[in-house]
């Protein structure tokens, strides 16, 4: 068995989300540095807010799918604080309806502080998300919606989202 | 007395957390307030603000030697809040 990952495609965004320079959010690097990449800005505006992907389900894929949330963290955590991300999708095949309620959510949260996974101001931070392996098919095209959880949220900074990925198994 | 409420929270904290305003400031911090601390704060200034408007208008309303209709009053003080506003932000 072996485990892949393959990136999800943003396309949109909510009102509250902009793209930006990395190096417009944080104090970067002379160039060429992460400063220059551009990413989404999230945060916890008191609701849910995120962006709107897709991704197509592989010839290979098998089982053990995981959404894989990878940005910089724009701001110090404090001790206790909690970063959550969701996730709701429709996985469609062709010859069915494409549009259609998205799936209910499925969240994760997890404390980012030094109490947690001791993340500091404008670190990497990459969480995951399980998702259910029935919920997918061979070549389905899945929407989704991504976001921050604001309900398994406590930390009030930025997040600056620069890649989503799809993880899953073969075997 | 109004409830800042999780939209408002989202709100105020999007105007704050901005280059052009406290982000800088309070990145400085060793930790930034937790969700729930900034909307307290904010919730402190409402109260606090709304406690005053009765006083205001009655303050209002000795100065210009009557009694103001209540959206007058609002006026006037929306008027200084503006010109305030541009004091607090050239300090």
């Amino acid at each position: 068995m072996a485990t892949f990952r393959k990136p999800v495609q943003i396309i949109a965004m909510d009102s509250g989300v902009f793209p930006d320079r990395v190096g417009n959010q944080i104090t970067a690097a002379a160039a060429p540095s992460v400063g220059e990449l551009d990413a989404y800005v999230l945060a916890d505006g008191g609701a849910d807010e995120g962006v709107y992907a897709r991704v197509s389900i592989p010839k290979n894929y098998v089982g053990s799918p995981v959404l894989v949330i990878k940005g910089i963290l724009d701001g110090a955590p404090g001790a206790s604080d909690t970063l959550g991300f969701g996730v709701r999708k429709r996985a469609v095949a062709n010859n069915e309806a494409a549009d259609g309620a998205f799936d209910a959510e499925q969240v994760s949260s997890a404390t980012i502080g030094s109490s947690g996974s001791a993340h500091s101001d404008e670190d990497l931070y990459t969480t995951t998300i399980s998702l259910t392996a029935g919920d997918y098919a061979v070549d389905d095209e899945v929407f989704l919606y991504v976001f921050i959880d604001a309900s398994g949220t406590t930390y009030a900074g930025n997040f600056l989202l620069t890649a989503i990925e799809l993880q899953y198994a073969d075997a | 007395m109004a409830t800042v409420t999780d939209t408002d929270y989202g709100e105020i904290r999007g105007v704050l957390y901005q280059p052009a305003l406290a982000k800088a400031d309070l990145k400085a911090l060793p930790a930034l307030p937790t969700k729930t601390q900034l909307k307290a704060a904010f919730q402190a200034i409402e109260t606090r603000f709304d406690n005053a408007r009765p006083a205001l208008k009655a303050d209002i309303d000795t100065a210009l030697g009557r009694v103001t209709t209540a959206a007058l009053a609002r006026k006037i003080m929306i008027a200084w809040l503006r010109w305030k506003l541009r004091q607090l932000e050239g300090e």
